[in-house]
C-alpha cells in the first residue's frame, strides 16, 4: 500500500539520520544517564532506602530521564526538518502530511525505546533497584516504558512540529509538552512501582489510561498534522 | 454586564446556614464551571477556525482562553485559602486543585506559544494547541482522581444541599457565567480591534 | 462597548473600603455579656434539674466560651473576606488591564488615521 510505503520510507530516512551520524544518539544518551545521576547524586545513597521508597524513587528518575531526553530528541528530529526547508520538499514530493506525522511518531518511538532498552538496566543499577526484578519484570517493564513513549510521542511531535518554528524550540516544547504529558507520567510511575516492588502490575487502570491516551492523541493529532506543516 | 457584577455582590448577601467561609465555595466551584466552559468554547472556537479559517474564530477562541485562564486562576487562589481553613494546610495535592493546576498550565502554555510566532501561524498553531489542551482535560481529571490515594474529606458540593444554599449557588453561577459573557466580548473586540490596527500601521509603513 | 473608567475606581473603592473595615477593625460584637447574664438567669430560672449553686463559675464559664466562638466567627470571616478579597482583585485587575489596552489601541488608531489623513 502507497500508505505504509511512504511511511516505511520516511522512517528510514529519520533513522538512518539518527543512527549514521552518531551524535544525536550519544547525546541524547548521555544527557539520560546524567540526568539519571544527577538524581543519584541529589538523593543520597539508595541502598539505605526501603523496598517501596526504591521502586517510587526508581520509576521517577526512569520517567523523568525519559521525558527529558524525548523532549530533546523530537526537538532534533524537527530541527532536521526545519533547517533546510526540507519540510517543504517533503511537502512537494507529494508525502501526505499524516503520513509524515506517522512517520514522525514511529522514528522517534524507534529511537526512544532503543534507548530505554540500553539504559533501564544501567540507571536500575545506579538506583540500586537492579536485584529487584527478574528478567521477566524487566521486560514487562519496559513495555509499559514503550507504551508510555508512544503516547509521549503522539503528543510530542506535533508539539514539536509548531515549536520548532519559533526562537524557543526546546524550552517552548517543555512548557508545551509537560502539561500536556502529566498523565502519561503519573500512569508511568505507578505501573513502574507495582512492578518494581511487587513484580506484577496490580490493577489494570493505569495501562488502560496509557492505552487511552496513546489513541486519543494519536487519532487527534493525526488529523491535525496538516495545520502545523502549512507553515 | 453590570448586572452581573450586581448579581455577583448580591450573592453575597443570600443567606446560608453553614459557616460563614463556606461562602467561598459558590465562587470557588462556580468559577472552575466557567473554566471548563471557557475552554470548551475555545476548543469548539479553534476547530471552527481550522476548518473555516476565519479571524473571528481565532479572535474568539484566544479572548476565550484568556479569560478562562483568568477564572482559573481564581479556583487556584480561592482553593488554598479554603484549604488553608478547613485542612490546615495551603495545598494538599487535592484532585480538584491538581487538575485545575494543570489545566492552568496547560493554558499558559498556549499564550507563551501565541506569543512567540508570527501573526500567521499563530491563530493554526494556537488553534491546535487548544484542541489538544481540551482534550487532555477529562483526562488528568480522571486520572488525577486515581491518582491520589489519600483518603480525604469529601470535598464534593455536588451532594445534597439546601435548598437555600442551593439558590445563592446556582445565582453565582449565572452572574459568574454572565461576567464570562461580558468579559468575552469585550475581549474579542480588544483582539479585533487590534488586529485591525496591527494591519493598518503595515500598510502605511510600507506604502 | 466601553466601560468607564470611573465605575470601576468606584467599585475597587467600595470595596478595599468594605474590606478594609471588615480587616483592622474589630468584628462587631454579636453577644454582649449583659445578654450573656440575662440569659442565663433566665435558663437557671427554667432549668428542670436540681439549681446549679456556683451561679457565678457558671456566668464566668459561659463568657468565656461566648469569647471563644467570637474569636472563631472573627478567624473565618477573615477567611472569607480574603477569599473574596482576592477574586475581586483578580477581577479588578484584569478589567482594568483590558481598559488600559483599550485606550492605548484607541490612542494608536488616532495616530494611525491622522497619518493616513496626512
Amino acid at each position: 500500500m502507497d500508505v505504509i510505503r511512504q511511511v516505511l520510507w520516511l522512517v528510514h530516512k529519520d533513522l538512518i539520520l539518527q543512527f549514521r551520524t552518531k551524535d544525536t544518539l550519544v547525546l541524547v544518551f548521555m544527557f539520560s544517564l546524567l540526568v539519571v545521576l544527577a538524581f543519584v547524586f541529589s538523593m543520597g545513597p539508595f541502598f539505605s532506602f526501603g523496598l517501596e521508597e526504591r521502586s517510587k524513587l526508581a520509576a521517577s528518575v526512569l520517567w523523568i530521564s525519559f521525558t527529558f531526553a524525548g523532549i530533546i530528541t523530537l526537538t532534533r528530529s524537527f530541527d532536521v526538518e526545519r533547517s533546510d526547508g526540507a519540510v517543504h520538499i517533503i511537502r512537494l514530493a507529494g508525502v501526505d502530511p499524516s503520513n509524515f506525522y506517522i512517520s514522525k511518531v514511529l522514528s522517534n518511538f524507534i529511537f526512544l525505546t532503543v534507548l530505554e532498552f540500553i539504559l533501564t538496566p544501567v540507571s536500575l543499577q545506579f538506583v540500586e533497584s537492579l536485584d529487584l526484578v527478574s528478567v521477566i519484570t524487566l521486560f514487562k517493564l519496559l513495555g509499559i516504558l514503550s507504551i508510555g513513549t508512544l503516547g509521549l510521542c503522539a503528543v510530542g511531535v506535533i508539539l514539536s512540529g509548531m515549536a520548532s518554528t519559533t526562537r524557543g524550540k526546546e524550552s517552548l516544547l517543555s512548557v508545551l509538552l509537560l502539561p500536556l504529558v502529566i498523565p502519561v507520567i503519573m500512569a508511568g510511575t505507578k505501573c513502574t512501582v507495582s512492578l518494581l516492588s511487587t513484580g506484577t502490575l496490580q490493577g489494570t487502570f493505569w495501562i488502560m489510561l496509557l492505552i487511552l491516551y496513546s489513541l486519543v492523541f494519536l487519532t487527534i493529532s493525526y488529523l491535525l498534522f496538516e495545520f502545523v506543516i502549512e507553515g | 454586564m453590570f448586572w452581573a457584577l450586581y448579581l455577583v455582590f448580591g450573592c453575597a448577601v443570600v443567606e446560608e446556614t453553614m459557616l460563614e467561609v463556606q461562602k467561598i465555595f459558590y465562587f470557588h466551584v462556580s468559577s472552575a464551571f466557567v473554566a471548563f466552559t471557557a475552554y470548551a468554547f475555545t476548543c469548539v472556537c479553534s476547530l471552527l477556525y481550522l476548518i473555516r479559517k476565519s479571524e473571528k474564530f481565532d479572535a474568539l477562541g484566544s479572548a476565550s482562553a484568556e479569560i478562562g485562564l483568568v477564572f482559573c486562576t481564581i479556583v487556584l487562589v480561592t482553593g488554598p485559602i479554603w484549604a488553608r481553613f478547613a485542612w490546615g494546610t495551603w495545598w494538599n495535592w487535592e484532585a480538584r486543585l491538581t487538575s485545575t493546576l494543570i489545566l492552568w498550565l496547560m493554558y499558559i502554555g498556549y499564550f507563551v506559544l501565541r506569543a512567540m510566532l508570527d501573526i500567521d501561524l499563530r491563530k493554526t498553531y494556537s488553534s491546535v494547541l487548544g484542541v489538544l489542551a481540551f482534550l487532555n482535560v477529562p483526562i488528568v481529571y480522571y486520572s488525577v482522581e486515581v491518582w491520589q490515594d489519600r483518603l480525604h474529606p469529601p470535598t464534593n458540593t455536588k451532594s445534597q444541599l439546601p435548598p437555600s444554599m442551593t439558590e445563592s449557588w446556582l445565582v453565582s453561577w449565572l452572574a459568574l457565567t454572565l461576567l464570562y459573557v461580558f468579559l468575552l466580548i469585550l475581549r474579542t473586540q480588544l483582539v479585533q480591534m487590534k488586529s485591525r490596527i496591527d494591519v493598518l500601521q503595515y500598510d502605511q509603513v510600507n506604502r | 462597548m466601553l466601560i468607564p473608567k470611573t465605575f470601576l475606581f468606584i467599585v475597587m473603592f467600595v470595596f478595599v473600603l468594605f474590606v478594609g473595615l471588615f480587616l483592622l477593625s474589630e468584628i462587631p460584637v454579636i453577644i454582649t455579656s449583659d445578654e450573656v447574664f440575662l440569659a442565663l438567669s433566665e435558663s437557671i430560672d427554667e432549668s428542670v434539674v436540681t439549681p446549679i449553686v456556683n451561679e457565678a463559675k457558671v456566668e464566668m464559664l459561659v463568657k468565656q466560651s461566648v469569647a471563644k466562638l467570637e474569636q472563631r466567627q472573627a478567624t473565618r470571616l477573615k477567611y472569607l473576606v480574603s477569599a473574596y478579597f482576592a477574586i475581586w482583585l483578580i477581577f479588578f485587575v484584569y478589567t482594568f488591564w483590558l481598559v488600559r489596552m483599550q485606550s492605548e489601541l484607541l490612542k494608536r488608531l488616532e495616530l494611525v488615521e491622522k497619518s493616513r489623513k496626512a
